[in-house]
C-alpha cells in the first residue's frame, strides 16, 4: 500500500510539487505581510523550571530582520541582526558586534525548543526545501493542507523532513511536526488563539513540544504584530543595532 | 584630563538648555570569590603566604541621559567593595592601581576593607543620520578576531583577566559615519589616532586600519567570514617604529564552530616576531598592548563549552605558548540559579616551565554570583 502511494506522489510530483510551493508561499507570506514588526513572550517550560524572555523582531521578507531582546535583564539589549544569509549579534554589554558563523544557527536558542534559526528565519522554508502536498486533515475545525517539507541536498538546515497542516481557507500554519535525519518525530508545533491582529488573522499562541521529554514546552505568545510598516532594507543596518529599543 | 572636565561642563550647560529629557538605567550585582593557592618556593621567595581569600562585592549602574532626538549623555560607575588577603597586603601594589584619575574615589580605607568607586564611562554623544560623535570616557573595541586583537589599539585586554566585561574605557573623541553596511571611523586621544575602514564584501566582514599608535605607525588588516558552517576570523597589524627599535608585526587567526547539540569549540593562535624576554613574575601584572597581547612569540588557545543541560554549562580553556613554557587551564561551570541570578565556578592553573620541568606555580578557583536586577 505504502509503495503504491509513494508510486502515485512521484508520478503527479512536479504538479502537486509546485501546489504545495504554492501554499507554503502564501502561508509564509500571510505570517510575514512585505514587513513587519512583532512583540512576544517566549516562555519555556521544563518540569522543574521555567525561564521566560520578551523579544522585539522586525523583518523585511525573509532577507532582512531584527531580534532585540528586552528580557531577561542579562541579556536586555541584545540584538541578532540578518541579511541574506550573514548574522551578527551587537552585545551591549562588550560594546562589540560580533559576526556568527553559519553553524551558530542550529544551536537550541538560550535554552528554548527554538533554534536560533528558527528565530531570525535563516533557512527559508520556500527555498532550501522541496514541498508536496500528501493529504488533507481537519485542525480546530479548520480544513488542513497536509505538506512535507525535504531540505534540498546543499541547503544547511536543522530538520531531516517538516510535515505541516495550512488551512485551505486563510493560510494559517495551525501545526507542524518536524523529523530529524532518521525520520524520528522529534518536535511538533501547534497554533492557537487565533484573532485578529490588525486586518490580519493569525494564531497569537505557538507551542513547541518535544515528543520524547514529558513535561517540556516553548510557548510563543505574540502581544502585538504589525504588518507592512514603513521600512526599508537599509533600516537593518550596523549602526541601527545599537539604536533599537 | 581637562578636556574631559571641560567636556563635562559643556555638556552639563547644553543639557540645561534642552528640552525632551529622558533618563533610561540598568544595574547589577555580583560577589567574586577566590581562592588563591601560589607555589610554597614561589611563595617564600616573595615572602608571601602561599594560601590567600579575596572577595569582592561588585555593583555596577549605567545611565544614560537622551536629550531631543540626537543627544545623549552616558555615564557607568563601578564600584567594589573589597575584603581578604589582597586587599590587606597591598599585594602587587593593588591600592594604587586603583588609583587611576580624578574620576574615582575610594571612600572606605580600613586594614580589612576598602570600597572604591570609579566613574569608567563618561561620555556625550551626537548622532544625526549616518554621523555619529563620541567625546569622553568611553569603549572603543575594534577587534574582530576571537580573543587577541591587535587592532584594539584603544581598549586592549589581559585574556587572564576575568573581568573583561568590566574593562575601563578611555578618553577619546571617536568620530563615526555609516554608509549601508560599510562604516568608517577615526579615534583620537593624545597618544593615538587613528582609523578604521570598514566593509562587507563576498559575505566577509573586512576592516582597515591606519594609525599613529605613541611612537609608531600602524597598519592593519582583518576579516571575518567562515569556512563551510565554521567561523573563520583574522587581525593582522604591523607597527612601524620611528624610533630604533625594530618594526613588529602581530598577526592572529581564529575558527569556531558550533555542533546542533550545542557543543562549541574555538581555537585560535597569536603570532608576534618581536617579543621582549619573558618574566614570570609579571604574569598577573602584565602590561598588555596592542603590539603585546600577550607576551609570547606563539600563542595557542583551545576552548570548548557544553551544555549539559539548558541552565548549565560546562566549559574549558587551554592557552600556552609554542614552547610549552606557560600553561594556563581555565575551567568554568556555569548555572542560571532564577530568571535573574548567574553562579559561576571555576579556575585558573598556570604551570611554568622551571629548569625543563612544567611547575604548577599558581591555583585560583573562584565563585561569581552575578544578581542581574
Amino acid at each position: 500500500m505504502k509503495k503504491a502511494l509513494y508510486s502515485l506522489l512521484i508520478i503527479f510530483g512536479p504538479s502537486s510539487a509546485q501546489t504545495a510551493y504554492e501554499v507554503i508561499k502564501r502561508a509564509d507570506e500571510h505570517l510575514r505581510g512585505v514587513s513587519n514588526k512583532a512583540e512576544m513572550t517566549i516562555e519555556i517550560q521544563r518540569p522543574k523550571w521555567t525561564r521566560t524572555m520578551e523579544i522585539k523582531a522586525w523583518s523585511l521578507g525573509s532577507e532582512y530582520s531584527f531580534i532585540f531582546i528586552q528580557a531577561p535583564s542579562r541579556d536586555k539589549g541584545s540584538v541578532f541582526l540578518k541579511r541574506d544569509k550573514e548574522i551578527w549579534n551587537w552585545q551591549p554589554k562588550i560594546e562589540k558586534v560580533i559576526k556568527l558563523p553559519a553553524s551558530m544557527m542550529m544551536q537550541p536558542w538560550m535554552g528554548s525548543d527554538l533554534t536560533n534559526d528558527d528565530l531570525v528565519k535563516e533557512s527559508s522554508i520556500l527555498n532550501d526545501y522541496t514541498h508536496q502536498i500528501v493529504g488533507d486533515t481537519i485542525i480546530q475545525e479548520r480544513a488542513c493542507y497536509s505538506i512535507e517539507l525535504t531540505p534540498k541536498a546543499e541547503a544547511a538546515v536543522v530538520w531531516g523532513l517538516i510535515k505541516t497542516f495550512i488551512g485551505k481557507k486563510d493560510y494559517l500554519q495551525l501545526g507542524s511536526e518536524f523529523y530529524d535525519e532518521d525520520g524520528y518525530l522529534i518536535t511538533t508545533m501547534e497554533a492557537s488563539d487565533i484573532r485578529y491582529f490588525g486586518t490580519k488573522i493569525l494564531p497569537a499562541t505557538i507551542v513547541m513540544t518535544p515528543i520524547e521529554e514529558k513535561g517540556k514546552k516553548t510557548t510563543i505568545h505574540y502581544r502585538s504584530i504589525e504588518f507592512n510598516i514603513d521600512i526599508q532594507k537599509e533600516f537593518f543596518s550596523k549602526q541601527n543595532m545599537k539604536r533599537l529599543n | 584630563m581637562k578636556e574631559l572636565r571641560k567636556f563635562i561642563l559643556f555638556f552639563s550647560i547644553i543639557s540645561s538648555l534642552q528640552a525632551q529629557t529622558s533618563l533610561e538605567y540598568d544595574y547589577y550585582a555580583s560577589n567574586f570569590n577566590s581562592f588563591n593557592f601560589l607555589n610554597s618556593e614561589l611563595a617564600s621567595l616573595t615572602q608571601i603566604s602561599n594560601t590567600w581569600n579575596d572577595q569582592q562585592i561588585h555593583f555596577r549602574w549605567n545611565g544614560h541621559l537622551y536629550q531631543g532626538k540626537n543627544l545623549s549623555l552616558h555615564g557607568s560607575i563601578r564600584n567594589r567593595l573589597f575584603a581578604g588577603f589582597t586587599w590587606q597586603e597591598n599585594l602587587n601594589n593593588f591600592k594604587k592601581q586603583l588609583d587611576i584619575d580624578f574620576l574615582d574615589l575610594t571612600s572606605i580605607n580600613t586594614k580589612n576593607l576598602g570600597i572604591h568607586h570609579q566613574i569608567d564611562r563618561l561620555y556625550g554623544e551626537w548622532e544625526k543620520g549616518k554621523v555619529n560623535i563620541r567625546i569622553g570616557r568611553q569603549r572603543i573595541n575594534w577587534g574582530i578576531q576571537n580573543y587577541w586583537n591587535s587592532h584594539d589599539l584603544f581598549n586592549q585586554i589581559n585574556f587572564l583577566n576575568f573581568d573583561y566585561i568590566e574593562n575601563p574605557g578611555t578618553d577619546a573623541i571617536r568620530i563615526q559615519y555609516y554608509q549601508g553596511n560599510n562604516s568608517f571611523e577615526i579615534a583620537l586621544n593624545s597618544k593615538i589616532h587613528a582609523g578604521l575602514y570598514k566593509f562587507n564584501l563576498y559575505k566577509y566582514d573586512f576592516q582597515i586600519l591606519l594609525a599613529k599608535y605613541y611612537e609608531d605607525y600602524s597598519i592593519g588588516f582583518g576579516w571575518a567570514g567562515q569556512i563551510k558552517n565554521a567561523g573563520f576570523k583574522g587581525e593582522f597589524n604591523y607597527f612601524m617604529s620611528s624610533e630604533e627599535t625594530a618594526d613588529a608585526l602581530v598577526g592572529s587567526l581564529s575558527f569556531d564552530y558550533s555542533f546542533k547539540n550545542g557543543i562549541y569549540l574555538s581555537t585560535g593562535c597569536l603570532y608576534r616576531n618581536q617579543v621582549e624576554e619573558f618574566n614570570p613574575l609579571s604574569l598577573y601584572s602584565l602590561d598588555v598592548s596592542a603590539k603585546s597581547p600577550m607576551p609570547f612569540q606563539y600563542n595557542f588557545l583551545y576552548q570548548i563549552i557544553y551544555p549539559v543541560h539548558p541552565l548549565v554549562k560546562i566549559g574549558g580553556a587551554l592557552i600556552h605558548d609554542a614552547e610549552l613554557d606557560i600553561v594556563v587551564l581555565n575551567p568554568q561551570l556555569s548555572v542560571s540559579v532564577s530568571e535573574s541570578l548567574d553562579l559561576m565556578l571555576g579556575s585558573q592553573m598556570t604551570f611554568l616551565k622551571i629548569l625543563d620541568k612544567l611547575e604548577d606555580i599558581n591555583q585560583i578557583a573562584y565563585t561569581r554570583l552575578q544578581w542581574n536586577l
